[in-house]
């Protein structure tokens, strides 16, 4: 190649042209080097997990609040017992995690060899927002003999009161989605039936059986979250 | 508007600038052979990147959706970007002063860049994308060390040899390694300080890309960002000297923007302009309007000037009014984008906006009127007082340079035809399963 072809002699053909380019080229060099040594060695361990999962331990701790109704319902009646919690206990918890009701009754009536009437309750799933179609509801229930029935409803998604292990996302992420007061908002409709079961000495004007008490146990249990994460 | 809206406006102004200036540039009877190699390739870049970011917008909105066609929108992207390193790296070879000096050296070189771009695609095809077989920063790595000696050279030549050719050739230099290079000088301090945001930037996201693929990228950042402060320096101590040029106005936004930058990006967990959907506002905001923009907006101004003050149009009566009407579409479009920009995080009112509009346009029309006519009636050379030996004379007739924009339209067909393939056979997913261990 002649001298004519060659740029690179053109470019580095005095003292002060090489000396200037090699400042120039020795430069760049010098903050390749030191871009890879920050990358390889400075960072490597941060660079390298980067996107590595987090994972986070999220726990649960429970809180009630009990409220106990009882109502009078005559034979063949459907009542609605109604339960609404208020604003303020849901401003001081995380999150409302499941309803359980306990329905009781006893044969009321005095008379001789009464045998416990009929009580059907069905807990709507109409007023509140929640995790009606969790398969772990129980959401019906119906007696003869004065057992006293429960049901459960879970009211916040996927709540069950176990702590969990969970992988990715960021902590707040974390809190954010188990933090909604959306979930248990509202009134629960809680139906009961009642149908009597007449005592034997029912024929006799002054024996009837036409009515019973029943009471009706709301507990809500609220939760509190705590998002640790896992080394 | 979002960075998504910015891609189009971006996409509307390089596809019509482009194809307007490849018009004048075609026409242009007067160029020599490296000015009109340059010229058209600079021309079919800018087409090409329009393409590049309309592709970017619309792959934004696919990943809206549940459908896969991302992959058709994502592939069209790669494989303009590979026109775009390609094209870079032919200019820098030829303009503004020729390296390769004789007809062989130039279809060696020309030769070697279309088979590395033809390469490229090859690689998409066979699920090797996004790997180190691809010299990711080679571009970044070519126009530091080609654009940088070249303007080394030529702005700290001998004293008594320095004159206005000398200086418009480091102009040159600098101002295509400011398009180049622009939105990565406002990362400057996250390479010296050891900032997350730059050293954990990620462009293929997670493990789609290698460790080393990301650190070649980087490393190419790295380089660019050394050419930068290198001219900055050089610019800062000849202004200093009173040999001031009018690039130091142009490099200096760039990293005194980097040094607030640094302040905002440090708060976040993005890197660069990656940026996700849960990052904070003031990120997003900062990274639209500063590295969105420079894609967008600054790229065509800065092509846009090149090819009016250094005479790759050729501006008489016949073709005057298609030069003026590309310098107000790109006022009018880059003003109305800016001002979006502005009104969509300062509470001002619609109307009192498109009053603005109205009078900023008028204010930047009058202003092109001015500069217009000072670029074109006041070309700059490069060729007066200089060695004759750095411009040598090769005999390409222009027919064969012509056939640039006809290979160029059959790469783009290819690209499309691969984008298809790619799409319908699945294989960014595929590659993204693999890679990321059954992740999507």
């Amino acid at each position: 190649m002649t001298s004519e072809q060659n740029v690179i002699r053109d470019f580095f053909d005095t003292k002060e042209d090489r000396n200037k380019l090699t400042i120039f080229l020795v430069f760049l060099i010098a903050i390749v080097l030191y871009h890879a040594t920050v990358f390889w060695v400075v960072l490597q361990d941060d660079i390298d997990s980067q996107f590595d999962l987090q994972s986070f331990a999220i726990g649960f701790e429970e809180q009630s609040t009990i409220s106990e109704e009882s109502r009078v319902i005559n034979d063949g009646e459907v009542a609605t017992l109604q339960f609404t919690v208020g604003d303020e206990v849901f401003d001081s918890h995380s999150g409302f995690g499941m309803l359980f009701l306990t329905i009781s009754y006893a044969e009321t009536s005095g008379e001789f060899a009464d045998p416990c009437d009929t009580v059907s309750v069905d807990l709507t799933p109409t007023g509140a927002n929640a995790a009606w179609d969790d398969e772990r509801n129980d959401l019906s229930a119906i007696s003869s003999d004065c057992e006293t029935m429960s049901l459960v409803l879970h009211v916040f998604p996927e709540y069950n009161n176990t702590t969990q292990q969970v992988t990715g996302g960021g902590q707040q992420d974390w809190i954010d989605y188990w933090t909604d007061d959306s979930h248990g908002k509202g009134t629960f409709n809680l139906e009961v039936e009642v149908i009597v079961n007449e005592p034997p000495s029912a024929l006799v004007p002054t024996v009837s059986d036409n009515e019973e008490t029943i009471v009706v146990t709301w507990e809500a249990v609220f939760f509190d979250i705590d998002v640790a994460p896992v080394k | 508007m979002d960075d998504t809206n910015l891609l189009f406006i971006g996409a509307i102004l390089s596809v019509a600038l482009g194809g307007m200036a490849l018009r004048l540039v075609r026409a242009n009877k007067k160029l020599d052979w490296n000015e009109a190699i340059a010229a058209h390739i600079l021309c079919l870049m800018f087409i090409t990147k329009g393409i590049q970011n309309a592709a970017t917008a619309y792959f934004n909105q696919a990943l809206e959706s549940s459908e896969t066609h991302w992959q058709f929108w994502v592939s069209i992207s790669m494989s303009m970007d590979y026109i775009f390193t390609g094209s870079a790296i032919a200019i820098a070879l030829l303009y503004p002063v020729p390296l390769l000096r004789t007809i062989k050296q130039v279809k060696v070189g020309l030769s070697l860049i279309g088979g590395f771009t033809m390469f490229c695609l090859i690689l998409d095809v066979v699920g090797l994308n996004l790997t180190a077989f691809g010299l990711p920063g080679l571009l970044y790595y070519a126009v530091a060390i080609i654009w940088g000696g070249v303007y080394v050279k030529f702005r700290l030549i001998d004293p008594e040899k320095r004159n206005d050719s000398t200086r418009n050739v480091a102009l040159v230099s600098g101002l295509f390694m400011t398009l180049i290079l622009g939105h990565v000088w406002m990362w400057w301090p996250g390479l010296i300080l050891q900032s997350n945001y730059f050293y954990f930037f990620d462009l293929g996201g997670g493990a789609l890309t290698s460790t080393l693929w990301d650190f070649m990228w980087l490393s190419g950042y790295a380089i660019g960002i050394g050419a930068g402060l290198t001219m900055l320096g050089i610019e800062i101590y000849l202004a200093l000297s009173g040999d001031g040029n009018k690039l130091l106005y142009v490099l200096l936004p760039y990293f005194v923007l980097g040094l607030i930058g640094y302040s905002i990006y440090s708060k976040g967990d993005d890197a660069g302009f990656i940026i996700d959907t849960s990052s904070s506002e003031i990120i997003d905001l900062w990274s639209v309007f500063t590295t969105s923009l420079h894609f967008t907006v600054i790229r065509p101004i800065i092509a846009m000037y090149i090819l009016l003050k250094f005479g790759l149009f050729d501006i008489d009566e016949e073709t005057k009014p298609m030069a003026k009407l590309m310098s107000i579409i790109l006022i009018v479009v880059a003003t109305s984008a800016l001002l979006e920009l502005l009104q969509s995080i300062l509470p001002i009112n619609q109307m009192i906006s498109a009053a603005l509009l109205g009078i900023i346009i008028a204010l930047g029309l009058g202003w092109e009127e001015k500069s217009f006519h000072r670029l074109v009636t006041d070309p700059a050379d490069m060729r007066i007082g200089l060695d004759k030996k750095w411009f040598p004379e090769l005999d390409i007739p222009r027919k064969y340079i012509s056939r640039i924009d006809f290979a160029c339209m059959i790469y783009c067909i290819i690209a499309v035809l691969v984008a298809f393939l790619i799409w319908k056979m699945d294989i960014i997913i595929e590659l993204a399963t693999t890679r990321m261990g059954g992740a999507e």
